[in-house]
């Protein structure tokens, strides 16, 4: 029976091991009922303390290990088991080019860091994956909700709160398939605090991230900013001289390393462009006419640094605007609004709600203080249809338009 | 000739050693003749408690003392698990030594579970030519082990040894599934469950008597963040090495922990060194650091017993760690009933 999330080994197990009472009552005697305590100490030690022998203090620490530890698989076992579904399971980025490299889109497994310079579509990439998280599975998503947590300079204190009390509390509550937060850089990066400081919070909520990533079965995309690199502290052989931030001590929490970029490069065709999103009722902007314009996309590119099951290579995508009605059948746009869940935060910290994303309530913008009225701004992002679509995802992205 | 050991110091409960020291019987010579029956009657001891005593007071004299000379003869059997990147195994002097703790540490994505997962298959070459025949424990800490690398790499070596192999030496049972099933893997979520698996390694040792491999991804990850005590850390971390090392030695056993990088100030700057401190520096018998260098990934031997320090360059390919510039095999090599060694350089000539 392996330990569950948050368990520290300082429960008491002595009761439930299954050995000679005698030495049951020898360990208490002394104050040893959990794991910490029988495994921290040498056998010496523990034959000392419970005046016990050296072979009923092995009998005692085989049970304690059997009681902690999972039997264990082989490598075979596992690939048998996998033969159903895949090693890792993936959200689709909603871009054949990006889902290709990416071994079929961002991996639900450990934590996926997206870096970038600003405006290289970091925000736009993890809206396009909240929206996907939802598609159901034959369709690249997981039938599940979203939590996405906005940060923008808040304390790194408060991004950690939210990490280990509201987070836990709302996978429980909903089904959560991808928590995003947006960015991790900007929750540490505007305080001045001292090297130290920063590192305890920053390695508390990677590690957290982590156990509630592997027991909820959940993705976790942390959106992160880049800094010049200091001379020679190439460290992650990234072309170019940019270095994700926050460090050594975050990069050694991550699990995959993803880097966005802008090109110099465009591209031109030709488009027929949406009506004005001003319009206020539907049928208008369906009679108005759509007239083919030369647009102009920037490329950009999408560098996977690193990731244990990834090969290391770069994909070049673009973000277009535009507008298709597409047949899908799904649940209607409102029911999928509603399941991405925005957790704020700010000073004025509310414990974790739901914002049911119908047109009225985006309307009256709930007061919650600062992190709300980035809402408004997340929704017209999503008008947008991002990646060059791949034929699974037929999402009705553009439709949104009529929420707003 | 007896040691003359004092009887406190084999491992009794105390009341039964104050019994013994009680009755005038201070060392494990003055209780050998004596029967079970004779013992308790002089102690007031158990038949039960007095039959262990005098057990282990035989069993201490048992253990003599080994010559050097029989201890090099017993090195000169197969001693290294080859990474198939020769000049790494060159570096190591043949792969990486069994009877011994090696640290791979560095910054991440450079390759140090690929390194293990290599290893991970290295170890299952039979021993017919010239393989340690042996099995593994992967210790995951992280969630960075993955079946299809394993897979992969697999694949590799099987076709690779089928090569070697020819139509002299039958090695139709190394196969991807044999390498499989001869990977054994635990996921460790908190330092507890790391401490318990290398507390349960002895007991998994006598139920998996073909353990070659154990190796630990990453020891750092549990122990660098919400550890209680950092000033019990090192102590644990060393008592964790004495352990290892001695399952190592015991069971001729390889053992690799991986290790993070951190930045240490110092007065010109900052370096980059191997995490968890200097006192755990001393724990492994040998470190080795892989970091970038340039466009190329590095292989550093930073310590090692009784080799030199030295660079060398390695890739990561699909079919695992691979020199940068591949050697050729050479086809006329006999396969004749040659030593160690010999079967060791065919084995780690990379495709």
């Amino acid at each position: 029976m392996a330990l569950g999330f948050g368990a520290k080994g300082n429960e008491n197990i002595i009761d439930a091991l299954d050995i000679n009472p005698r030495i049951i009552t020898c360990a208490k005697r002394v104050g040893f009922v959990s794991a910490w305590q029988f495994l921290r100490s040498s056998e010496g030690e523990l034959q000392q303390r419970m005046g016990l022998s050296a072979a009923d203090i092995d009998q005692l620490l085989n049970a304690v290990t059997s009681h902690l530890l999972s039997k264990s698989v082989t490598a075979w076992d596992m690939s048998q088991e996998q033969k159903q579904d895949a090693e890792v399971t993936h959200i689709t980025t909603g871009c054949q080019e990006l889902d290709e490299v990416l071994g079929g889109g961002i991996p639900v497994r450990g934590i996926t860091e997206v870096a970038g310079e600003s405006s290289s579509g970091k925000t736009q990439l993890a809206l396009q994956l909240a929206l996907h998280t939802q598609l159901p599975s034959h369709l690249g998503g997981l039938g599940k909700g979203v939590a996405y947590i906005c940060t923008e300079s808040q304390f790194p204190d408060t991004l950690v709160d939210c990490v280990r009390y509201q987070l836990p509390r709302l996978i429980a509550q909903r089904q959560i398939g991808l928590v995003i937060i947006d960015s991790i850089a900007a929750a540490f990066r505007a305080e001045d605090g001292t090297e130290v400081n920063k590192t305890i919070p920053l390695q508390t909520l990677g590690y957290r991230l982590h156990q509630l990533a592997f027991y909820h079965k959940t993705a976790v995309v942390a959106i992160n900013q880049v800094a010049a690199t200091v001379q020679s502290r190439n460290l992650y052989d990234i072309t170019g001289d940019i270095t994700p931030a926050l460090g050594l001590s975050w990069s050694n929490l991550i699990t995959t390393r993803l880097l966005l970029r802008r090109t110099n490069l465009t591209i031109k065709a030709q488009q027929a462009l949406p009506p004005h999103p001003k319009m206020h009722s539907s049928t208008d902007r369906k009679s108005e006419t759509r007239k083919n314009t030369a647009v102009e996309y920037r490329l950009r590119k999408l560098e996977i640094v690193f990731s244990p099951w990834l090969e290391r290579k770069m994909a070049t995508f673009m973000a277009e605007e535009s507008v298709r009605k597409e047949q899908i059948q799904l649940p209607s746009s409102e029911e999928f609004l509603s399941s991405i869940l925005i957790l704020p935060l700010s000073p004025f910290f509310i414990p974790t709600f739901l914002l049911n994303f119908s047109a009225t309530a985006t309307a009256s913008r709930p007061r919650t203080g600062i992190g709300i009225p980035r809402i408004s701004h997340v929704f017209h992002g999503m008008c947008r249809l991002l990646y060059r679509p791949s034929p699974r995802s037929s999402l009705l992205l553009h439709s949104l338009n009529e929420f707003l | 000739m007896s040691s003359r050991r004092p009887l406190s110091s084999l491992g009794l409960a105390v009341p039964v050693v104050t019994k013994l020291l009680d009755a005038d019987f201070v060392y494990d010579d003055d209780v050998q003749s004596l029967k079970p029956t004779e013992l308790s009657a002089a102690t007031g001891l158990t038949l039960k408690e007095s039959a262990e005593v005098l057990r282990l007071a035989a069993s201490v004299n048992a253990e003599q003392p080994v010559t050097v000379m029989q201890m090099i003869e017993d090195e000169s059997d197969v001693c290294h698990v080859v990474t198939f990147c020769e000049a790494l195994d060159d570096m190591l002097g043949g792969g990486i030594p069994l009877r011994a703790i090696t640290e791979i540490s560095g910054t991440p994505g450079i390759g140090k579970t690929q390194l293990c997962l290599q290893a991970c298959v290295s170890v299952q070459l039979p021993d017919s030519v010239g393989g340690v025949g042996g099995e593994a424990v992967f210790v995951d800490t992280e969630g960075s082990f993955t079946v299809g690398r394993l897979k992969d790499m697999a694949s590799h070596a099987v076709e690779h040894v089928q090569n070697i192999a020819g139509d002299e030496i039958d090695v139709s049972s190394f196969t991807i599934e044999s390498i499989l099933k001869g990977v054994h893997y635990f996921r460790c979520h908190s330092y507890i469950e790391v401490l318990a698996v290398i507390r349960h390694l002895p007991v998994f040792l006598q139920s998996h008597p073909k353990l070659k491999l154990f190796v630990i991804d990453s020891i750092a990850f549990h122990f660098r963040h919400d550890f209680p005590d950092m000033m019990a850390r090192t102590g644990l971390l060393c008592r964790i090495t004495q352990q290892l090392i001695q399952q190592a030695t015991k069971y001729n056993m390889a053992v690799i922990v991986t290790n993070q990088m951190t930045t240490r100030i110092e007065s010109g700057g900052s370096q980059l060194v191997a995490a968890l401190g200097e006192t755990w520096g001393h724990c492994p018998t040998m470190r080795l650091t892989l970091h970038w260098s340039g466009r190329v990934r590095v292989a550093s031997l930073t310590k090692a017993p009784h080799r030199n320090n030295a660079s060398i360059q390695y890739q990561i390919t699909k079919a695992g760690i691979r020199d940068i510039t591949p050697f050729m095999a050479d086809a006329s090599t006999p396969l004749t009933m040659d030593s160690p060694d010999r079967k060791k350089r065919k084995l780690s000539t990379s495709m």
